[in-house]
Formats: structure tokens, sequence, C-alpha cells
């Protein structure tokens, strides 16, 4: 049995906080996620960096409390935030009446706005629709979940944190009224281990009514709702573009790294992990963004994905239901040192771990204040030692791997330099050394090749894997690293997760691209007949 | 198809393109076009992708060519060229390469012989080397400008009229081929006009760069295009790139220039005569063969998609067969392979175009494109001519 | 001027076929393609038919024809067609400095990949066949330092598992590279282009020499040469093992030199090919196709011109070639228009599994006997319009391994048809 003093059940981006904030504090804590650090919505929603602009006129609380969330994320998560901006546009097909209210609601939650003429608008965002009769500059701003996720955890490992990804929580151990452990199963070898604890934080998201269940309690009225995205396949926007208009499906594009993210929708989920997006709601999607840009047909889909939201509240509340967190103490309930948190956005996730990290505090009798708003999540790497990289990778690409790989950059760095190995690309489409993916593949918390994808972009650009899961796999082989699949399945795995975000937006230069993966991988290697063979 | 930029979503990553780029064909220095083209472009939409080999990239269009899906890989590569010339200003060595043209039009009064003895003697040649002009490079000698050539030509008064854009091979290095294609298209029927305003079409500037000089010039050249569309006279060139840079480049770089009624503003000289040989306006008497020729295909004219007309029309108008030496690109690339770094890739890109003329024995080596004709001269000892100019002497008997 | 005889448009390894089959018979034939194709990438291996229903097929696949169903191209040309295209593929190959095979018994190759699986093909070049090693005691699996895709870890751990193998010992090594680190990492076909020079051999030579000492037998990258291939091929015959070289993911090597090949024997043929030529529409007149436009570097707007044939093969490449098209809500043939039955629902398209056979993957036009797209009714649509390789339908290449089978006996019968309709 494994000893500590909280399990945080859930490896998001409030999971990953409270491990951090919690560690900070010095108060032991392991974090226990069911898939790979990510796994649910943390790494399924619009990328969006909210200024809160956007629940304005809805929801203030929530609008208040984004804006000031997202300007301590840009000072403490500058390798995870891309400091980009929005626009609030208004097309023909916008409710005049609304704007007014936006404005007021902006300036009461502290949002600041700026109206810029539309001939600047244009020149900044040539692809916009020239129907637009006003836009307006907010604050938004792109972050990267994936890695806001990853860097936490690394962070909070430096404070004396640890995780188990691949770790499904099935029994929550109590004994008179306490809280004293878990049992979760090891889906990587199929063992059952056991944790022991004094204190339970479900920062499980979507499966948060799930774990309370489990204990025994009186079950939440947690909804997950989905939302589908549509990832195109450039960046054809620098700016977060969102509808002036009440809140609605798909309004919002994202720009995000390479490429660019449109969604979203609404709908009841069938499971916490409802992640199949339709073919309907991509047309959907479109038909909505086609009136913001007009091209939108013309440019290439590289999948679309879905992810669902943990609503609190009635089912089928949907775009009503509160965006705000809640945090409840079963305690009150009868069993002490159990807490549960969801709701929220992730732009809150920092003030929702505080919140929670405090209550935890609070029981374990640990004076120690949050720390998260000041210290960034990962310290900068020098300028000495971006120039001496940009020998090694491409010479455009070394701030965006610095962002990816964080503080042990300089680690990586060093390895290539004492070693003869040339630093090879191994995915062309997003920019993936092979430094990296070794970095990445050496991390306790790897086990299969989409491990290493969410941490690295690989095969998530143009190719979507069709060169880089070979090139990677064989890679790793001659590094002698072990991951936990058959090469051959590690590659079919990889390719089939891919695979079910293309086939709701198959058609055109993605339907193309698919056809070269299977002239590739069933035609000239043989991946589908190799197994009649062994 | 539309947008406000040029899009980088129809590439697949076949590395197609790869395969069929000659330099790096022979160079291990250059990343390839498919990296540096639409790979990279989605990057440079976040303003990051510096790249030190995208210099390499000899704009000659061989990956168009190639590639299935019809992405424009060299306008790619061209503009993220030119975004990192503004960045980082542009080199003394490409700004005089690249503005021949206008260096040309100034210098268009001084004496030939002094134009030559300036240019040529060994001591310019080795200034020329420091500043990165090859020594060794084919740099063409200067003839009498074609424009005074031109502006002292009778030519009979023909109903039907024609524009012909020389370029700036015609018009500096060789005005002799001017007059030949005055001749061949007087003997169609059409008395020639050439324009005082045409400038350098610009190809050479956004090679090496100087997007903005070159914008310039799309937009003089294509209001004297416009000028005359509107009278209904066509406006024809006898060089490929500058073809190219009309019907192509012009319209990718530069749309705010064009206009509904554009159509790509020029057409191939040979492909009009051709269709001039077609409608009965065109043909010689006498059937002049038993000299053997062999012709290469300038990879700029491959990628017009007209085919190879210069081919047909040596064929048809005398009679004579022609060999198509199908043998790639000479490599001299316009103004690339005269750059000190870049002349012995340039010539071992066209090694299997020099040895497929040196074996064919042919008495004649034709193409149109002037920089082609002074590596071919350069590459294999042979002179090479312009076809029209081909289609004159075997008419003539010369 | 811009009429002939036939009239192909693509230049894949359909297209160069029915080219030079129709020239042969001395018709004037053009070619319109718009980029390189395929074939200049891939393999160079031509898969016959591998797998039936997901089955291999391990005697002559001459006779599991008829398990493939009536709609699929090779039962629509007939065994007769299939033989004679075959044949004259090796002809013409081996005619013009590539050396390909089938095997004396009619009986599928095995090729072996870089990534160490196996898989059958019909023809290709002796260095590709390693049905030679099968019985071998003691195989060598090289790659070269710093070349892409050369990791014979991967390979080794991959053929260890096939029961084939099971009494061998195989290795891996790494032969040391000619050129060390480079600024681009160096793929197959910049090591064959190098082994085309004597320097290159004599690395190649002497490498191989060293690293194979004790083996019988040696699997290398496709880098034995392109132009000069055959001879120096021959050569590292005769070094005491038998060397095999693997199939390679793009770019292929092999299909560089088949393809190489095949533009030889048309150029020799007189064959005119018109390149970067993007053909947009046909113009049908009296119920025949007159003629197709091509519009000039596939700007919008640019000039158009216009090529008229007697009859017209079109060899466009399927999805991949964009011979067929596809929005969110229909698919179909891009010159002619022809509608594509495709289900509503866009998942319906394809299959759950990424390995699966799906609905897309047989997309297609459907064509008679003599490869004429038909009407609703099962008519011809155009008398003088025929159909070769992947913008066919009723056929799925990755899963059965028949992709450059039925491009190659389709567009050797398109010609065929071509030139009986006159």
């Amino acid at each position: 049995m494994i000893s500590t003093t909280v399990i945080i059940i859930g490896g998001g981006a409030t999971g990953s906080g409270v491990l951090r904030d919690l560690s900070m504090r010095g108060i032991p804590a392991i974090m226990l996620e069911q898939g790979g650090l990510a796994y649910g919505t943390s790494s399924r929603f619009h990328g969006l960096l909210h200024s809160g602009a956007r629940y304005a006129v809805n929801d203030n609380e929530s609008a208040k409390e984004c804006i000031e969330e997202n300007m301590i994320l840009r000072k403490i998560g500058k390798h995870c935030v891309e400091l980009t901006e929005g626009f609030f546009v208004q097309t023909p097909e916008d409710d005049k009446e609304f704007a007014p209210k936006w404005l007021e609601g902006c300036k009461s939650a502290g949002i600041k706005t700026e109206e810029i003429s539309l001939e600047e608008a244009f020149k900044l965002e040539p692809n916009l629709s020239r129907d637009i009769s006003k836009v307006y500059k907010v604050p938004d701003s792109c972050i990267d979940g994936f890695r806001l996720v990853w860097q936490n955890a690394m962070s909070a490992r430096k404070y004396g944190g640890d995780l188990y990804t691949y770790h499904k929580v099935i029994e929550i151990i109590t004994e008179s009224g306490k809280v004293k452990g878990v049992k979760a199963l090891n889906k990587v070898t199929n063992e059952v281990v056991e944790f022991g604890c004094d204190y339970i934080v479900n920062a499980s998201g979507s499966w948060a009514g799930e774990m309370v269940a489990l204990s025994g309690l009186a079950p939440l009225p947690i909804s997950p709702d989905r939302g589908t995205l549509i990832v195109f396949n450039h960046r054809f926007t620098s700016r977060v573009i969102n509808r002036l208009h009440k809140s609605s499906d798909g309004d919002i594009f994202v720009p995000h790294g390479s490429v660019t993210i449109l969604g979203t929708t609404s709908a009841e989920a069938n499971a916490p992990d409802d992640k199949t997006p339709t073919s309907q709601e991509v047309k959907k999607l479109l038909d909505i963004g086609r009136v913001v840009f007009p091209y939108v047909d013309d440019y290439r889909i590289l999948r679309a994905f879905a992810g669902t939201r943990p609503l609190y509240g009635a089912k089928g509340a949907g775009r009503s239901a509160s965006r705000n967190f809640n945090i409840v103490n079963h305690t009150e309930e009868g069993l002490s040192g159990f807490v549960s948190i969801f709701g929220g956005k992730l732009t809150t996730y920092r003030l929702m771990a505080e919140k929670v990290s405090d209550v935890v505090a609070d029981m374990a009798g640990v004076t120690a204040k949050c720390r998260t708003a000041d210290e960034p999540i990962i310290q900068d790497v020098s300028e000495h030692t971006i120039s001496k990289a940009k020998k090694y990778f491409p010479q455009g690409a070394v701030n965006i791997v610095v962002d990816r790989i964080g503080a042990d950059f300089e680690e990586v760095l060093n390895n290539i330099e004492n070693s003869n190995e040339k630093n090879e690309l191994i995915c062309e489409c997003e920019m993936v050394t092979l430094s990296e993916i070794k970095y990445v593949a050496k991390d306790a918390a790897s086990y299969y090749l989409n491990d290493i994808r969410l941490r690295t972009r690989l095969g998530m650009g143009t190719c979507q894997g069709t060169f880089c899961s070979l090139r990677a796999i064989a890679a790793l082989e001659n590094e002698n690293i072990e991951m936990k699949l058959k090469p051959s399945d590690n590659i079919k795995n990889f390719l089939q997760e891919r695979w079910n975000g293309l086939r709701p937006a198959l058609w055109g230069g993605q339907l193309r691209e698919a056809e070269l993966t299977r002239a590739i991988y069933l035609s000239t290697l043989n991946f589908d007949g190799e197994s009649y063979e062994a | 198809m539309s947008s406000e930029h040029i899009n980088p979503d129809k590439c697949i990553a076949c590395t197609i393109c790869q395969v069929h780029c000659p330099v790096a064909k022979v160079t291990p220095n250059f990343l390839g076009p498919r990296l540096i083209g639409p790979a990279y472009e989605r990057f440079r939409f976040l303003d990051i992708a510096e790249e030190e080999s995208l210099h390499y990239c000899a704009n000659c269009k061989n990956c168009d060519i190639s590639c299935p899906q019809g992405v424009s890989i060299s306008t790619l590569n061209m503009v993220a060229r030119c975004e990192y010339t503004e960045k980082n200003g542009g080199k003394l060595r490409d700004w005089v390469l690249s503005h021949g043209g206008f260096l040309a039009d100034v210098f268009k009064y001084i004496p030939t012989w002094m134009k030559n003895f300036g240019m040529h003697n060994p001591a310019t040649r080795i200034l020329l080397d420091t500043i990165g002009i090859s020594k060794k490079a084919p740099i063409p000698k200067f003839d009498k400008h074609f424009r005074l050539v031109y502006k002292k030509l009778k030519q009979p008064k023909l109903e039907k009229k024609i524009v012909f854009f020389p370029g700036c091979y015609v018009d500096d290095y060789d005005y002799s081929i001017g007059l030949d294609m005055i001749w061949i298209f007087n003997q169609a029927g059409y008395e020639v006009i050439v324009p005082e305003q045409f400038v350098c079409c610009g190809l050479p500037l956004v090679s090496n760069g100087f997007m903005k000089d070159a914008a310039k010039n799309a937009a003089s050249n294509v209001s004297v295009i416009k000028e005359y569309q509107e009278k209904g006279i066509p406006i024809v060139t006898g060089c490929p790139s500058c073809a190219l840079m009309f019907k192509k480049d012009v319209p990718e770089m530069f749309p705010e220039v064009v206009y509904d009624s554009y159509k790509g503003g020029v057409m191939d000289a040979q492909e009009f005569l051709m269709s001039c040989v077609e409608r009965g306006e065109l043909s010689f008497k006498e059937k002049i063969s038993g000299k053997s020729i062999i012709y290469h295909s300038p990879c700029h004219l491959r990628a017009q998609g007209i085919g190879l007309p210069s081919i047909d029309l040596i064929e048809k108008l005398t009679g004579s067969k022609v060999q198509n030496a199908q043998a790639g690109c000479c490599g001299i690339s316009g103004s690339y392979g005269f750059k000190k770094e870049k002349y012995q890739i340039g010539l071992e890109v066209g090694k299997e175009l020099f040895d497929t003329i040196k074996s064919s024995n042919c008495e004649i080596v034709t193409t149109e494109c002037g920089t082609c004709q002074a590596q071919i001269k350069h590459g294999t000892g042979q002179k090479a001519y312009h076809p029209v100019t081909v289609i004159r002497k075997l008419v003539e008997n010369k | 001027m811009r009429h002939s005889d036939v009239l192909v448009v693509g230049a894949g390894m359909a297209g160069l076929m029915a080219a030079v089959t129709a020239a042969k018979s001395g018709a004037s034939v053009s070619v319109l393609s718009e980029g390189a194709g395929v074939i200049s990438i891939g393999s160079g291996a031509v898969d016959f038919l591998g797998y039936v229903n997901g089955k291999k097929i391990t005697d002559n696949p001459f006779n599991h024809l008829s398990e493939l169903g009536e709609m699929h191209p090779y039962n629509i040309i007939g065994a007769e067609n299939i033989k004679n295209a075959f044949a004259s593929l090796v002809e013409i190959s081996n005619a013009n400095g590539y050396e390909i095979k089938m095997n004396e018994e009619g009986l599928n190759h095995t090729a072996i990949s870089i990534a160490g699986t196996t898989k059958p093909t019909y023809i290709c070049s002796e260095s590709n066949n390693a049905s030679r090693i099968l019985k071998a005691k003691k195989i060598l699996f090289a790659g070269v330092e710093y070349l892409k895709d050369s990791q014979p870890a991967l390979a080794v751990k991959q053929a260890k598992q096939y029961k084939i193998f099971a009494d061998a010992e195989i290795n891996s090594a790494l032969l040391k590279s000619p050129f060390g680190k480079t600024h681009r990492v160096l793929n197959c076909l910049d090591l064959a282009r190098y082994v085309d020079k004597e320097e290159g051999f004599n690395w190649l030579k002497s490498e191989l020499s060293k690293a194979a000492a004790g083996y019988d037998a040696v699997i290398i990258p496709p880098i034995c040469g392109t132009i000069n291939y055959t001879k120096h091929f021959k050569e590292l015959q005769n070094l005491g093992f038998i060397l095999v070289e693997a199939v390679s993911i793009p770019p292929g090597v092999g299909g560089y030199r088949l393809r190489h090949a095949l533009i030889n024997e048309a150029k020799k043929l007189n064959v005119k090919f018109i390149e970067n030529c993007n053909v947009q529409r046909a113009v049908i007149e009296n119920g025949k196709c007159k003629s197709v436009i091509a519009l000039h570097n596939n700007i919008a707007g640019a000039l158009e011109t216009e090529y008229t044939a007697d009859n017209f093969i079109i060899a466009t490449g399927g999805i991949i070639g964009n011979g067929i098209a596809s929005t969110p809500d229909k698919v179909y043939e891009t010159i002619f228009n022809i509608t594509i039955d495709s289900p509503v629902s866009v998942e319906e398209r394809s299959d759950k599994n990424v390995f699966g056979s799906h609905l897309f993957a047989r997309f297609g036009v459907k064509v008679n006997s003599k490869l004429q797209a038909l009407d609703s009714k099962g008519s011809p649509l155009y008398d003088n319009v025929f159909f070769a390789g992947n913008t066919i339908a009723g056929y799925d290449f990755p899963t059965e391994k028949s992709g450059y089978g039925v491009a190659c006996s389709t567009g050797y019968t398109a010609a065929l048809s071509a030139l009986a309709s006159k």
C-alpha cells in the first residue's frame, strides 16, 4: 500500500492544479488519473483563455473571475499561454441591441474593450467577412490544455507531489465516517493498487458524480454536456474571434499553435466520456462559422473532437447552466475528509485549485498559504540556451519546443550535445524532433504513443500521424525505449485514435490524406495483413 | 477558390515535390520544397519559421509541376523569402542580380562595347565575385538595347496588331531574338507593337526577395496589358519565365493588381504562333529537313501547362524533326546559378541536360529561355538558339 | 496540334500504361497530367492480389478472381487482359533499365518492408523479392546511420514475430553513413542517387562487405541506385550473401525507377506530355466526348486550352489523384461530373476500424468490360471515353494488395478499347 496525505482523483487542469498547490504548501499528495494526463475535458476544449467577455451579460460573476485569472495565468503560465488578443464581431445575423448590454457588462466586470475601425480589423485579420459591422478588441488569449496540465504536474513533482496515470479509482475506502484510502485499477498491468490517505479531493470533472456514488453518498447532479469542435489545418486567424451575441453554438474561432479551432456545440451527453463528434455537428458548425469566415469551406478540416462539460444542475440545462464552480465538503454529509470540486472553466482552474486546497489545508491544520498566483509554473530558459538550441532544432521552432518541454529543456539540450546523434525531425508537420519524443517517452507517466502525442503534438498536424507514427515508433525501438504495446499495435492504436476524429469530417483534403495513409500502412507496410502471418 | 492568403491546405505530405526538386537532388543543405513551403507555412502564420536553407530554393517550379494536389509550393517559398528579406534586409549581390532590367534601362544609352568592357574585364569579375557573383558564371554579354533598335525599325503596314513583351534577356543581351520575333509575326500578318512602358516582369525581383519592387513592376506592366486587352490586341512574350510570371505569379502574389478579364495577361508567343498556323495565317512553302535539332524545355515553360509548343512550331513550319532532350532543369534558374555559392549546384543540376545534348550530336540546340541558353553554352560549348530564330534561319536558308 | 488519336488524362501507373500501349500500335498519344503521380514515390512493387475477404492468398492469385465478385475491375476486364498487361509491363520495364520479374510458378513473391513486415506482391525487382531469403539461417537487417526511415531495430523486432523466420537468427546493424550529419536528413532516394555514382557504389559495397560477414542474407533499405540500379545490384549480388532491398514508405525509390522506365518507353514512342495541366471538364457533342478543357496553372480565371481526341482515357487516380472529389454532401468524378453513390451520413463512408475496408475505398465510376462509364441503366455514358486505375469503382487496393495490378491491367485494357473504337 502507498501512503500519502491527500489523494487527488482526476488528472486534468483542476486535479493537477490542486496537486501543485498542495505540494507547494508542503502537503504530500498523489494524483490518480484513469487515462493519460488530461484524458478528460482538459484535452478536449476550445483552448481559450477567456477574458470573460463571453459571460459579461449572462454571468457577470464568472466574467469577473475569468478576467482576474486570465491576467494571472498570463504571468505564471507564459509557456502554455499564447498571447493573442480577441475580437468580438457583430455580423448581420447578430442582434444589434446586444452590443450596448455587452459593453456595460464588460465594464462592470473589469474587462477592457476597445472598438476598432473595420478597416483596421480587416487589415489585421484579412479573412474575416466584409459583412461584419462592428469589431471590439478584448484580452482573450489562448492556452494549451495539455501543456498546462503537464507543466503543473512537473512543477508539483519538484515540490514532492506524485502522480499515477492509467489508474482508475474503483473503490473509496472509508472507516467510521472517515476517508481512509482508495483502490485503483492499474489499466496497464490490470493489477489493483491500494493507496492510503487522510483526505480525498474529487477533481474528476465529468466523472465527479460517479466518484461520489462510489463513496456511498447521495449522487451529485452532474450532467455531462457534450461539445463538439472542429480543428482546421492552418491558422487562418491570429486572434480569437467571437460573435457579438448571446452565447450560442459555433461562435468562437480560436487559433491554437499551427491550427485553428472552431466550436462549440451543446448537447446532453450519454456518459462522461461521450466523445464522439457527429458529422451533423460538424456541418452545423461550418454553417455558423461561414458567417464570420466566408471561405471556411475552403479550409481543410483535420478532424473533429468532442469533450464533456461537467455541468452542475438539472439535466438538459445546457447553456443556461451556471459556469461557476462548486466545492462540496462531504464532511457535512457524514464522510469526513472527502471534498469534491466541479464545474467552472479551465480559465479559472488555478482559483478553483486554490479554494479547494484552502479547504484541505484547513482540515489538515496546515497554515501555509497559496502561492500559485505568484510563482511561474515553470521557470524560463535563458537566451543563451535558446541560441545554443538553434543548432539542433528547427530554427524557428526552438521557442515552441521550450514551451513544450519546459524546465527540463536544458537537460534535453545537453543530452543532444553530448551524443553523436542528429536530432532528427520526426514529425515534420508539427516540428517535433527525436529528442523531444525520447524525453517524453522516458517519463514514468508515458505508456503509449498517444501520451507522447499529447505532450509534443506528434501526429496532430496535417498528416495526422501518417509518417510520424512509424518514425516515432521506429526511433523509440532504436533507442531501446519500452512502450506498453508492441510496436505494430502501438501504431495501430495511435492511428485508430486519430481515425475516430477523422471520420465525421472525412471529405476533401483529409479524405485524400486518408488514402495516402492507407496506401502506406496497408498497401506497402501490410499492417493489416501482418497478423495473419505471425 | 479564394482566400485572402495562399492556403497550404492541399498538401498531403506525399514527398513527390521532394523527389523532383533538382536542388534537393544535388545538395543535402536544402531542406526541400515541402518542408520549406507548405509545412513551414503553417508556422509562418505564427510568425516563427525562419529557416536558414530557404535561400537554396531556385524558384524553378519543378515542385509545382510535380505536385498532384496543385499546391503553389514555389509561391509559398518566394513569399517566405520576401518576408525574410524585408525583415533582415536584402544583400547587395541579390539587389544587383535582380535589378538587372532596371540597371540596363538606366545604362541603355551607353555604347555596348563600353558596357561589356566594364562588365566582363577580369577586375570587374573579381569585384563581382567578392560580392557573391561567381567569376565563373556565364553572365551574358550586353548587346544593343532592343528598344533602341525597335524604335528605328520599319515594319510593313499590317491590319492585325500584336503586342510583344520582350523581357530583359531580349532587351539587354540579344535583340536579334526580338527582331526574329517581329519577323515571324509579320509573316503571320501581324504588326508588332512594343510599348515603351513595359519594364522587367519582376520575376528576378521576387526570386531575390524584393517583393515591393516586383509589385510596382507588376502594377505598371499590368496596366499596359489592360490597355491593349481592352483594345482587343493580344499580348505575347517569347520568354517562358516572363510568361509564367504574368500568368501565375502576378495573380497569386499581387491579386489586387489583376481584374476579371485579365486571364493571365499574356500568351506564350510560340503557342500563339501555333494558333496562327492552325488558322492558316502562317506557313512556309519550302520544307527544310536534314538538320538535326534538339530542344530543351525550360522549367518555367513546363510549368505553364501548355505543353511544348515550340517543338510543334518548328516541326510544322519547317518539316524538321525535333528531339526533345527531356533532361530536367539546366541549373541556372534565372539569377540563381550566377551566385557564387549556387554556381556549382547549378552545374550539377544541369549535368544530365549537358550530357544529353552532347551525346545527341545534334547540329542545332534550341530553347526559348535566355538564361537557359547561356547555361547550355557554358555547359556544352554549343550555342543555343531561340526556336523562332531557328525557324527563321532554316527558312531563310542560313 | 492539340488533337490526338488517344488522349490520356493522368500520368500515374494506369495513365502511363495506357499511353505506351496505345502508342505502341502507332496511335498519336498525348498525356495531360497535373503532377508526377504517386508512382514516383511508391515502392515499385506491383501487387496483383494478396488477400481476398481478409484471407491471404498462397496459391496462384488467378485462382481467386471469382471470389472478388463481378463488380471488381479484374473480373470486368478478364484474366486474359490481366496476363497480357503484366507481360507487357515486364517487357517495357526490362527494356528500359529496370528489371522486374514475376514468379515462375505464378505465385506471389514475398517482399519485406523497412518496418519488418512482410507483404505479398506479384511483380517486383529481384532486389525486392524476399522469397529468396525465407530459408536463410542468419539474417542481417541493416540500416544506414542518419538515414531517414531506416531503423532496423524495429524491423528486427517485427520480423521475429513471423513463422517464416522462426528458425532464423535476425540481427540489426547500422552501416556507416558516407555523409555524416547533414542539414536535411537524407532519405532512401538520396542514397540511391549516390549509389548511382561509382563513389557511392563503392561505399555501399565496402560497407556491406564489412557488415555482412557471417550472414547468409542482408536486408537494406532501397538504396541500390536509380538509373544504375540494375547494373549495380547485379554486382552487389556477388558478395557472398543474398541481398534484399526492403520496400519503403515514400519516397520508395522502386516506384521512381519504374516510372523512369515507363516514361523512357513513352519517350521512344513519341508520346506527348503536357505537364502541370489541370483538366477541368469535358465537352460533349452528340453523345460523344469532343474534348477536354484544361485550365492554365490551375489559377481561377486563367486561360483555358481545349484538347480534342478521337478517344479519351481517364486515369485520374481516384480520390488521391483528385479524379474523385468529395464534399460533405456529395462524391463525384471530376471531369465528367459523374455522381457517385454515397450514403447521406458521412460516418457511413468509413468503417470504425481504421484498417477496415471502408466504403469510400470502393468509390469510383462504374464501368463495363470496355471500361466505359455506365449510366444508371447500365449503358455506356460516352462511347469514346474509357476509365483506368483508381477512378474505377469496386475494389479496395490497400486491403486486397491490388493497387498497381488494377492500374496496370485497366490502363492496358483501356488502351485496347480506345484503339478498337474507331
